[in-house]
């Protein structure tokens, strides 16, 4: 470090130096080991995330094959079926807390299936109700991705701060104390051979 | 440094286990509610999912409990713990371990706690002990 603070040189100076030090180690420990563990969160994450978007491509595949069995079956006259019909949809929104990181999830869900089991497509709901939460389910894993990963870029950069600015700051400050404290025990240790001398040479 | 920075350091120790529970639930109590939910040490909700909650009632013996979230311990370096015969047990389960500990100990590496919070990921939660925290 560069930079020349204004620090007094004196014992209390010192000893304050010194605690800040050791609580700044100690704070950095803390945060690499949090930073641990937020990364094995993140790879949790990932890897329900991962199964989540499988889950979703299957359910959407069959869905989409049964659509288009219906589609064919029915013609045009699917469409015309559920268009007079409005589905409406529920959400569900609550906070998750992931070691501090809130995670807001909102789970959608058919508020009526009755709309659906009025038209003859009770099959059709059941598979629209569990692709709606496939779907949360990938948005929630995702979501929880992004914030934690942004967690982590946050924590990292204290980090840093600590390791590269804090840290050496305070070392140097302490240095710089105990370097002018040995410098005037030296001047003292002269000044007394000094007059040591003096008085020698008076006799 | 100034105080102000002190501060911002030591506000680092005080926030890192916030997200832990004011008061745990038994899991059948968790069961019986229609929305099974605890408030955190930083005033926050949290919601338990059903599906874990009827996994762990299936993995549970009869009239076995157990209180949630498991708590899991992070010791440092990578090493977790869960303490308690209940909760090794479902645990152990969890983690498809073909024996069960006797003790009341498990210790979890971290691949398997990444399997363990994939699985019950609003049941769980992990703590930072004293000894992480330097204290």
């Amino acid at each position: 470090m560069s930079t020349v603070s204004q620090v007094r040189p004196t014992k209390t100076e010192l000893l304050r130096l010194k605690r800040d030090l050791r609580l700044a180690n100690r704070v950095r420990d803390l945060l690499n080991e949090r930073l641990i563990v937020l990364a094995n969160e993140l790879m949790a994450r990932v890897k329900e995330a991962k199964l989540a978007r499988q889950k979703l491509y299957r359910s959407l595949r069959e869905m989409f094959s049964k659509y288009l069995f219906l589609r064919a079956y029915y013609g045009s006259g699917l469409t015309s079926m559920t268009s007079y019909e409005i589905i409406s949809l529920k959400i569900d929104e609550y906070v998750e807390n992931i070691l501090g990181v809130k995670i807001p999830v909102q789970r959608i869900c058919l508020e009526d299936e009755e709309v659906l089991r009025r038209t003859g497509l009770e099959d059709f709901a059941k598979d629209l109700a569990r692709l709606l939460e496939d779907l949360s389910e990938v948005v929630k894993a995702e979501n929880a991705i992004k914030l934690i990963v942004a967690e982590i870029r946050k924590t990292r950069r204290k980090v840093n701060a600590l390791d590269y600015v804090i840290i050496p700051r305070l070392k140097s400050d302490i240095k710089r104390i105990s370097m002018k404290f040995d410098e005037r025990e030296r001047e003292e240790k002269a000044r007394l051979k000094q007059v040591k001398a003096m008085l020698g040479e008076e006799r | 440094m100034s105080s102000l920075l002190e501060r911002l350091l030591e506000e680092e120790l005080r926030i890192v286990n916030k997200h832990l529970p004011y008061k745990r639930i038994s899991l059948r109590e968790a069961l019986s509610e229609e929305r099974p939910e605890i408030v955190l040490r930083d005033g926050s909700r949290h919601l338990f999912d059903k599906k874990e909650l009827h996994l762990l009632r299936d993995l549970l013996e009869d009239d076995h409990d157990i209180e949630l979230p498991i708590i899991i311990y992070y010791l440092g370096r990578g090493v977790y713990m869960v303490s308690g015969r209940e909760n090794v047990v479902v645990i152990s389960k969890v983690l498809g371990r073909e024996r069960v500990p006797e003790s009341d100990r498990i210790y979890l590496s971290r691949s398997e706690v990444v399997n363990l919070r994939v699985a019950l990921r609003t049941t769980t939660t992990i703590v930072f002990t004293p000894q992480v925290m330097g204290e």
